[in-house]
């Protein structure tokens, strides 16, 4: 597979008003992203995986560091960006009622990133109405306003209008997390169905595991602005090496009481400010495995084989102290066997007459 | 600390604020038709006698050379002459600018302590009579006019019920006044101890200072009783009920968040009643500073009217320095 | 179950939001719902299934401008909705309590957290200030916040969300209640936060033998800290039942549309979705069963009769016509 993105030890740092400080937002991240794959980035607050996003789509400049597009350098703000490039590479945001002008009428903001293209008129509409069908939507919500739709529909009123310049990358910060969980599984499953179609590749940004495991080739855990493990997402989930993905693992609670994602390695305390990073790893302070050696060294990138890459001088260790099973597959397996237990009937009554909302 | 170089920091400030404002107030001033120096000579005044007037009082320099003589003067505080009084501004407004403050402020007491209650009243239950009473308060004081407020007090009062004196300036003129410390009446004959002038000076004050705080208690009674009830619906407000905090403690704590509102408006009043007073300093012939600045309007008399500028802009200043003082000990959230 | 051996009982509770110029909105649909003493009962919904509005109308709080037409909340022998404003006052957080989202919102900006928790002790549990003060500290230090000496002069506002967050459950907890609601108490929280705040919660929840109602969006949640687990749906409880026969049996198509979700498999969330689910809006006719619009196994009599919460097998509760059945 081609690769589209390439990052390559990026940089950001905020300066924090008033003082001479810096918030350290990205500190040395070096990823890639294949043509029509998903690499899922997960992390916590101060993170920085939205910072990467942003940097990533031209929304914010960094500080040092290289981003190349297809082998074309994009290290600068969009604005000065050639046009062929502004119509592939789109963003979708987390809140669909703040990214959408509650004053515009759904088909207008679906058509907007065609303006900067200098697409005639008749010719926006006409994609405008495409677009907005392959979301699952109809031609005729155009005209609706934002308040007018549900959440869930406002956030495919958000990707329709992402994918609407054809784009071949769309970094999605954190898309679902402010839906409920049906209308997040549609939204899932309405992107993939996208990149099976379209062979978008998808740089998304989310905090909520399972699914980004469900929607992800491949994954990369941020913390502290660092990616401290990355690679295949069923090999990392399975059997993470980095104290911090265990951490994270075994918060996802599965909906089934026999199986737990529980770790043995728990991480103490609360995640600390990113304005005075210490020297060594920056997990230290809350690491169970922690040894001096962390605390004086930033570990450096270990390749385990199959683009599964780890900081972390104990990442052996780390290995050892879990199941090497993969719980979440068991889960899996056995709650869709619950579930197709018993196939729904069908309809017996036709509901075709009753009144549309 | 923080706090001696933040005040510092805003005092600094001043300075450069106040040549702003003077200079709009100048190239105002300038702006209004009318010849000085043919109002003050007359209808029979010659060209020649007119031409040199305007050499003596500097009429024929450029607006720049008028404006750096003037701000030259007053580093060395001279605020120029009026010739309406044909005193020194300076000297005008030492005595009159007092007298203002002393209504104002007195007036401002007033109106907060009618508004303040009224309007708390009337956010706590919003459809008691009280709350009915409240409102219909706060929509008619805001289309009153002051003046005729003024007039109406003046005959229920003192025409029909005699319980003041004559609406005739700030002191009987038969008594001597205490001599001149702060310039207000009141103040300094306490100060003397001379209590005859301050029966007087207190009877002459509490109409016009009553008119003035009926007149303003009502946008103060308006943003106190949106302010609360804004608080009362707060999220906060909600979950201290929930946790059965007691009913007074939760209007106490609503009260609390509400105040920086309810200030800024006094505030604003404040900065605004010193010019603003104008029309109830005229029907009480209060000889106040608004009422000098007028008739240096009338009069195109330029320096009591920059002079007047330059002091209510000093007090303006210093009034929203406390007031941002006073947000500051409120609302631990502000911190620079 | 009667209400002598509940801890808090819900009976046909009824909340209306007014609608400009028509029909009330019904936001609690004749809702009947009992927790035992001891219990921790998860409630699963999406928004706008009236799970706020329920939790605050237990407390007579309903959010405004909802009103509680009907019902009778039975707690300690006393219909929480007959009584006074004074009586309530006494009752909440003392004897039931509230755990809500979004802390730094709630809690009151000017003063400091310390405080906040203090004055609980003055006013329900007649501390003076110094023991008042011993016993904030104290509950900081249960919720695990450190530097607690420090933190009790903070303000909401400096604090980060999971901390504020440990804040309201300290104030939930202080008096020990017998019934703590915890609305949502960790949305908006990172995963390791809020693995560390549940924890916390029904640690100290059972440690007090409070029974606790667990509000939450999560269905994974409920299956490892409730005791029970029960779903909402349109103001209107459609399954009920112990945990294990709820994740191992469910039977309310809802319950296997959620859970259908949560695995991410579209075949399965195709074959417990109706087809044209997404399109439609649901009319707020109030007869006949709230879900068939969604309900891919509708058949006529769910749209005039509306199903009763019917026992299924001990203690597994469902409210369909045709639920799935199971051996």
């Amino acid at each position: 597979m081609s690769v589209i993105l390439e990052v390559e030890d990026l940089y950001k740092r905020f300066p924090v008003s008033g003082s001479r400080r810096y918030v350290q937002a990205i500190n040395g991240v070096t990823f890639s992203v294949a043509a029509g794959e998903t690499l899922g980035l997960v992390g916590e607050s101060g993170s920085g995986k939205t910072t990467v996003g942003r940097c990533i789509v031209g929304l914010t400049e960094l500080s040092a560091g290289r981003i190349r597009f297809k082998g074309e350098d994009i290290s600068r703000p969009r604005a000065r960006w050639p046009r062929h490039l502004l119509s592939k590479i789109q963003l979708v945001f987390q809140e669909p009622g703040e990214s959408l002008d509650p004053r515009m009428q759904i088909g207008r903001s679906i058509e907007e990133p065609l303006l900067a293209l200098k697409v005639a008129p008749s010719e926006r509409r006409a994609r405008a109405a495409d677009a907005i069908e392959r979301v699952g939507l109809g031609r005729e919500m155009l005209e609706l306003y934002p308040a007018e739709l549900s959440a869930g529909q406002q956030q495919r009123v958000a990707i329709a209008r992402a994918m609407i310049t054809s784009p071949e990358l769309v970094v999605l910060d954190e898309p679902t997390s402010a839906l409920d969980p049906t209308a997040r599984a549609e939204i899932i499953a309405l992107l993939m169905k996208i990149q099976a179609e379209l062979g978008t590749s998808y740089l998304f940004i989310s905090h909520d595991l399972s699914t980004v495991r469900f929607i992800s080739h491949r994954v990369a855990v941020m913390y502290l602005g660092m990616i401290v493990e990355q690679g295949g997402v069923d090999k990392v989930f399975a059997g993470p090496r980095h104290p911090y993905s265990a951490g994270l693992l075994s918060a996802v609670l599965l909906p089934h009481p026999h199986f737990s994602l529980e770790s043995n390695i728990r991480l103490e305390g609360e995640i600390p400010s990113p304005i005075n990073l210490p020297q060594g790893c920056f997990l230290a302070s809350r690491c169970p495995l922690a040894i001096a050696h962390c605390r004086q060294e930033m570990p450096p990138p270990d390749n385990l084989g199959g683009g599964h890459i780890v900081h972390c001088w104990r990442h052996r260790d780390v290995a050892g102290m879990d199941r090497a099973s993969d719980t979440f597959a068991e889960f899996q397996r056995e709650a869709e066997r619950i579930l197709a237990e018993q196939k729904p009937t069908a309809s017996i009554c036709n509901l075709e007459g009753t009144p549309d909302g | 600390m923080r706090l001696i170089l933040y005040i510092g920091r805003r005092l600094l400030f001043i300075v450069p604020q106040l040549l702003g404002i003077v200079l709009v107030g100048f190239l105002l001033v300038k702006s209004i038709p009318g010849d000085p120096a043919v109002l003050m000579l007359g209808p029979t005044a010659t060209p020649d006698a007119i031409a040199s007037l305007h050499t003596k009082l500097g009429l024929d320099r450029s607006l720049p050379v008028q404006f750096w003589i003037y701000i030259r003067n007053l580093a060395h505080g001279d605020l120029g002459t009026s010739w309406q009084t044909t005193r020194p501004v300076l000297e005008d407004l030492v005595q009159r600018f007092p007298a203002t403050l002393e209504l104002v402020s007195l007036g401002l007491v007033l109106a907060v302590l009618i508004g303040v209650p009224l309007g708390l009243a009337s956010a706590f239950n919003e459809s008691s009579w009280l709350a009915r009473i409240a409102n219909f308060y706060g929509l008619g004081a805001g289309s009153l006019p002051d003046f005729w407020l003024a007039l109406v007090l003046i005959f229920i009062f003192y025409t029909t019920l005699q319980w003041v004196p004559a609406p005739l300036g700030r002191i009987d003129l038969s008594l001597v006044p205490p001599p001149p410390v702060t310039g207000m009446l009141t103040v300094d004959s306490l100060l003397a101890g001379d209590w005859s002038a301050f029966r007087s000076a207190v009877g002459h004050l509490i109409l016009p200072a009553l008119t003035l705080g009926l007149i303003n208690a009502g946008p103060i009674l308006k943003m106190t009783q949106s302010s609360m009830e804004k608080m009362l619906q707060s999220d906060f407000s909600r979950y201290e009920v929930l946790c059965g905090m007691p009913h007074r403690l939760v209007v106490r704590h609503a009260l609390r968040n509400a105040l920086p509102s309810i200030v800024t408006i006094i505030s604003v009043l404040y900065g605004f009643l010193i010019g603003g007073a104008v029309l109830v300093e005229i029907v009480f012939s209060w000889g106040g500073a608004g009422q000098y600045a007028v008739q240096g309007v009338l009069n195109s008399d330029l320096y009591p009217v920059l002079g007047f500028v330059l002091f209510s802009a000093i007090f303006s200043l210093f009034v929203y320095l406390v007031v941002d003082l006073i947000y500051f000990a409120i609302d631990p959230r502000i911190s620079h | 179950m009667n209400a002598v051996d509940a801890a808090l009982m819900v009976e046909r509770l009824r909340v209306e939001f007014p609608v400009l110029g028509g029909k009330p909105k019904v936001a609690v649909r004749d809702l009947d719902l009992s927790i035992l003493p001891g219990e921790i009962l998860g409630l699963v919904g999406e928004s706008g299934a009236g799970k706020t509005t329920l939790a605050r109308a237990i407390l007579n709080l309903p959010p405004p401008p909802g009103r509680i037409v009907a019902g009778v909340i039975q707690f300690d022998g006393k219909d929480l909705l007959r009584l006074s404003e004074r009586e309530l006052q006494s009752i909440r957080v003392r004897n039931i309590s509230m755990v809500v989202p979004n802390p730094r919102g709630e809690l009151n900006p000017l003063v400091p957290v310390g405080e906040q928790l203090a004055s609980i002790a003055r006013v329900h549990l007649g501390k003076d200030k110094s023991s008042a003060r011993a016993m904030a500290l104290e509950m900081l230090r249960a919720v695990q916040i450190p530097d607690p000496e420090r933190r009790m002069r903070a303000y909401p506002h400096e604090l980060s969300g999971g901390m504020a967050q440990r804040v309201v459950i300290a104030i939930a907890l202080m008096c020990s209640p017998r019934f703590i609601i915890s609305d949502d108490a960790t949305s908006g929280l990172d995963v390791t936060v809020q693995a560390q705040i549940l924890e916390l919660l029904s640690h100290l929840a059972r440690k007090q033998g409070s029974a606790m109602l667990f509000i939450t969006r999560d269905i994974g949640i409920t299956a490892h800290f409730c005791d029970r687990v029960a779903v909402i749906y349109r103001g209107e409880i459609m399954e009920i039942a112990p945990r294990e026969s709820f994740f191992l049996s469910p039977r309310h198509p809802y319950t296997m549309l959620l859970l259908a979700a949560f695995l991410h498999n579209p075949q399965l969330r195709q074959a417990w979705t109706h087809p044209d689910a997404s399109l439609r809006v649901n009319p707020d006719a109030g007869i006949g069963c709230a879900y068939t619009y969604r309900c891919p196994r509708a058949r006529e009599m769910c749209h005039t009769i509306r199903p009763p919460l019917a026992e299924r097998t001990s203690g597994h509760f469902v409210r369909c016509h045709f639920p799935l059945e199971r051996e």
